[in-house]
């Protein structure tokens, strides 16, 4: 049991009076792909297509679309570019061009010219590392925080301030797999073929056995 | 800016204002015209139609840009302090404030969160929904263990308008008879889900004298008043085309509309109440037009203040005079004191094994709740007074239960198909003691963007809330011990005061005029054509979910104040 899983869990029941994380990140447009005139931000080109091929490692294509097919290297991408502060974001690139390092060493291919079983081979050496890295958590001043984006916030002296933002740099796999997660189960694709998604359920019933329901719900 | 300094006088004279058009102000609306007075309701927020701009209503995960979560960058720049709170997402940040344009100021050692939604319908767009009555024993606190004073009303005399709100209003519910959680009118109760269910029976035959019932909540179960019933979509805070929850978009602005008794001016900012010395009444109130940034002045002989606990308070400090130096109808001088809130955060959750076979169709927005159980009958506590409630829930567990593994590929896809473990979760509410050193002023250097004075908070917890929070989270843990639960997991979060975002007290009843600002018919001790409705009038909180209570209280005041219009005292 997730603690902020439950925490958000409760939220509405408050009408949200809960401050809590967000619970696995928070998603840009992740949009079937149609790939006219898209181009990556953040990202190279190669580095979005690698991107795509570890994210489909975790969710494959099976009777359902997997991770690959719905866009998620645009809304990680979008994720790095417009949520992210400056340190996630390059801790995340770097540690993408490291696992291309590392298929390099034990397959002589870079990530895009690995078989899937030398991806899933890549992945659980992508585990083996999360497992024993540290985590980092930095604390991000609010006039630093989007200075790449925008004028450092403006607030009068002696108001309530914004608090401080602080970011854990967590190992790349442990961020991938939030990132594709997230973006996979709330794809059009993710909710409604491989869970479900009612968006006017019309009805609440609180004991109904699960083969009539079949899958989880996606929300 | 600075508003501009000519003054318009406003078109007409009106029978009565009302300031404010969230939960208290809607009532006070539709009580007022449905007498037959003339009454312009003054909103300082933008409009906001029924159906028409619920934006985001329609949205599906997939069409968020940030799918469902906050906007972390522009909640950084702009909402800074409104998402500290949990309601604030990324679908409805637009029915609350921008922190930049609305600034507060803390005192030492003190914090407050201060949650607005400055739009038509205030916070009556985006609230909890929990509606629960006061009782005998929270309106005479005081009496009982010596804190505070006793409300100036007994529960028989409330209950009558409790029952009118709740025909009116719609709240579902489940009948339990406990006498110091009095039954509401109501519509049929949602259902419990099978683990629910059973905690009940637990909790019942573990803890004598305690229960848990399903919420209690503004949400139609049946259609009810030509408005539909609850879809089960849990995305009441977007705004509900189905009118399925109570709003004043709903309800009271709805009716009062349809009277023909209402003018509604949005962009209208309340800067202050007009007294009149040689009267010894409100004459009316001066307004900045948000958008002509003008200032005008309207006339009437009620006017409700029903700006929200806080923001009633700060108009009346800002109205001052040679007669109220200090903000009107502040002779007491404790106008501005005794803020309260509902200090949260602390609880348990646990596992619930079994019920693998089942689930649930539908995404309710209630839980369950666990009535009061504390300094009760024989129950006496070492460390604190008053009391709390539960509430709280049971899931399985979702797709997000994988992101912290190490699994993936094929399998690891396969296995989320399927709901994962059943939890339990339950979060107290309790109540705060009124306290005088809990308190707003004006702040003496700090005004905002219409150059107004900000409000200054003193504001922090007493060893009263911190023990009581401990207990909250110890007898949650208990509970769900006994019950079956498993891996459970107490927790004590950081609680910043306000957060609860039920802000109370501040200009409180009472029966003597030198300790109170509002009598037993939330009117002015000093003014007797002002009246006070919102949240600034409690004397004491309970720690049940107040808006119910506002409602009551201000259809009751209209009754009164109506009442004296027609006799020739107002």
């Amino acid at each position: 049991m997730n603690r902020r899983e439950a925490l958000t869990r409760i939220a509405f029941l408050t009408g949200g009076a809960l401050s809590f994380s967000t619970v696995a990140g928070v998603m840009s447009g992740c949009q079937a792909p149609d790939a006219d005139g898209w181009t990556p931000e953040t990202l190279s080109a190669d580095a979005a297509e690698r991107l795509r091929l570890l994210a489909d490692t975790i969710i494959p294509t099976t009777d359902t679309p997997g991770a690959g097919d719905v866009g998620i290297e645009r809304f990680i991408d979008q994720m790095l570019t417009y949520w992210m502060v400056p340190d996630e974001r390059a801790h995340f690139v770097e540690r993408l061009e490291e696992a291309n390092a590392m298929a390099r060493s034990s397959f002589g291919h870079g990530i895009r010219g690995l078989t899937s079983e030398e991806r899933n081979t890549l992945m659980q050496q992508l585990v083996d590392a999360a497992d024993g890295a540290s985590r980092e958590t930095v604390t991000v001043e609010m006039s630093a925080a989007w200075a790449t984006y925008s004028e450092p916030v403006d607030v009068v002296d002696g108001t309530r301030q914004p608090p401080q933002l602080e970011v854990t740099l967590v190992p790349f796999f442990y961020k991938l797999k939030e990132l594709t997660m997230v973006g996979y189960y709330t794809s059009e694709p993710g909710a409604t073929e491989e869970l479900q998604y009612i968006h006017v359920p019309g009805r609440y019933d609180g004991c109904e056995p699960l083969e009539e329901i079949g899958r989880t719900w996606a929300v | 800016m600075r508003a501009r300094a000519s003054i318009l006088n406003g078109p007409e004279t009106y029978d009565a204002i009302v300031v404010g058009s969230g939960i208290s102000g809607g009532i006070a609306a539709k009580e007022l015209t449905e007498k037959g007075l003339k009454t312009l309701v003054l909103e300082r927020g933008r409009n906001v139609q029924h159906s028409v701009d619920y934006v985001t209503e329609e949205d599906r995960p997939w069409d968020e840009p940030f799918r469902g979560q906050t906007d972390r960058r522009k909640m950084q720049e702009e909402q800074y302090v409104q998402s500290q709170a949990g309601p604030v997402n990324e679908s409805n940040a637009h029915f609350f404030v921008n922190d930049r344009d609305n600034p507060y100021t803390l005192a030492e050692d003190s914090d407050f969160l201060w949650i607005r939604g400055h739009q038509v319908g205030g916070r009556s767009l985006t609230w909890g929904r929990q509606c629960y009555r006061l009782s005998e024993l929270d309106l005479k606190a005081a009496s009982r263990d010596g804190h505070g004073i006793d409300w100036p009303i007994d529960y028989d005399e409330l209950a009558p308008w409790y029952g009118y709100i709740e025909d009116y209003v719609g709240i579902s519910g489940q009948a339990e008879g406990i006498p110091h959680l009095p039954d509401s009118n109501f519509l049929p109760p949602m259902n419990m889900n099978c683990v629910e269910k059973d905690l009940r029976t637990g909790i019942e035959d573990n803890f004598p004298g305690r229960t848990m019932t399903i919420g209690r909540t503004a949400m139609l179960t049946q259609p009810h008043n030509g408005r539909g019933a609850c879809q089960y979509r849990n995305l009441c805070s977007r705004g509900c085309s189905y009118g399925a929850y109570y709003s004043s978009q709903v309800g009271g602005l709805r009716t009062a509309r349809q009277t023909g008794n209402m003018t509604l001016r949005p962009n209208s900012i309340v800067t202050e109440v007009i007294y009149d010395p040689e009267m010894g009444r409100a004459r009316g109130v001066r307004v900045i037009d948000a958008e002509t940034e003008e200032t005008v002045e309207f006339h009437a002989r009620l006017v409700f203040l029903c700006a929200s606990a806080l923001g009633s308070t700060q108009i009346l400090l800002n109205s001052t005079s040679n007669d109220f130096p200090d903000g009107l109808a502040n002779a007491s001088g404790t106008l501005g004191h005794y803020l309260m809130d509902h200090p949260f955060k602390a609880g348990a959750f646990a596992e619930m094994p079994g019920y693998e076979d089942q689930y649930y169709h539908g995404r309710r927005a209630n839980g369950i709740y666990i009535p009061r159980f504390r300094n009760l009958g024989d129950d006496q506590q070492e460390g604190f007074l008053r009391g709390y409630g539960y509430q709280g829930g049971a899931s399985r567990a979702g797709w997000a239960r994988g992101i912290g593994s190490d699994s993936f590929g094929v399998d690891f896809k396969e296995s989320l198909r399927e709901p994962g473990p059943w939890s339990m979760f339950l979060l107290g509410f309790g109540e705060m003691l009124p306290r005088y050193e809990n308190y707003v002023e004006l702040d003496p250097q700090v005004t905002d963007k219409w150059g107004l004075p900000v409000l200054r908070f003193h504001a922090s917890l007493s060893d009263n809330e911190q023990n009581m929070r401990q207990d909250m989270a110890e007898q949650a843990a208990e509970m769900l011990d006994a019950c079956g639960g498993t891996n459970v997991t107490p927790f004590l979060d950081d609680y910043a005061v306000g957060e609860g975002i039920h802000e109370m007290g501040t200009a409180r009843m009472g029966a003597d005029p030198e300790t109170s600002v509002l009598n037993r018919h939330n009117q002015a001790h000093d003014v007797p054509n002002l009246f006070v409705t919102d949240g600034a009038c409690m004397p004491s909180g309970g720690c049940q979910n107040p808006s119910l209570t506002y409602m009551a209280l201000t259809a009751r005041a209209v009754d009164y104040a109506v009442a004296q219009v027609n006799n020739g005292a107002l």
